[in-house]
């Protein structure tokens, strides 16, 4: 997710029943393959959504596949970036 | 400011941690890489020691002495380096829940290949190949298939485990 977000960064999500995802939003999801992954909604559809990341070198939303909602963790609502070294 | 607190915190409860993948997801893998380098390596060592038998080098055997200590070093850095990408790409956390050895395991090896590369003790190439055998089994073994042992068809004829692919 580089540049937006970087190792070491901390983030916090945060799901409510009543949430909703839009692209364009970065949320944390537990993907059966990927496991505990964080990544931008690129497209959603009524019970799923497609993922893309930041980075040109990012795993590509075909190999993510369709994310049910119930994977999703939750959205990031807050980013708190590791000092630069 | 408040990355400090986080982190603080971070060491007293720890936080779940997520990946962005941004590597490309080639998904191949495989031990043999290391493995092959791990032969490699005791072959040069066995190389080595062949020359040390001698009481006097010639010229080309001095010059084919320094290039079989440097090849040796290449194999034992690349056996360091294969091992940590399957270390670091494939295992996940239910691998490590299956096999809770395998840190011990992959520094055990880092260990072992600068031994490798610090002397020229045919033991320390055995023993590198002893636990990166170990951790192929332990790859193959995520990976759901069962694995055998046998003698590489090739100097320097040592033991290597292999995946079971029929």
């Amino acid at each position: 997710m580089s540049p937006t977000l970087a190792s070491r960064d901390f983030v916090l999500s945060l799901r409510f029943p009543w949430s909703n995802f839009n692209p364009g939003e970065i949320v944390l999801v537990q993907h059966p393959e990927y496991h505990l992954i964080v990544k931008r909604v690129s497209f959603v559809d009524e019970h799923q959504i497609q993922l893309q990341g930041d980075n040109t070198a990012s795993v590509s939303s075909e190999l993510m596949g369709w994310i049910d909602l119930d994977n999703i963790v939750g959205k990031i609502i807050w980013h708190f970036p590791a000092p630069s070294s | 400011m408040v990355y400090q607190i986080l982190s603080h915190f971070e060491k007293l409860i720890k936080f779940p941690s997520a990946s962005a993948h941004c590597d490309i997801p080639c998904k191949i893998y495989d031990p043999i890489s290391a493995q092959l380098a791990t032969l490699s390596t005791i072959r040069f060592l066995d190389l080595i020691n062949e020359l040390q038998q001698k009481e006097k080098l010639s010229h080309n055997e001095r010059a084919q002495l320094v290039r079989l200590i440097a090849e040796k070093e290449t194999h034992a850095a690349k056996v360091k380096e294969e091992i940590c990408i399957i270390w670091g790409d494939f295992f996940k956390q239910p691998q490590f829940q299956q096999f809770p050895d395998t840190h011990e395991l992959v520094h055990s090896i880092m260990l072992a290949a600068s031994a490798c590369k610090q002397h020229t003790e045919r033991s320390n190439g055995d023993k590198l190949l002893a636990l990166v055998n170990q951790f192929a089994g332990y790859f193959w073994q995520a990976k759901g298939l069962e694995t055998y042992t046998a003698t590489c068809p090739y100097p320097p004829s040592e033991q290597v485990v292999y995946p079971k692919l029929k």
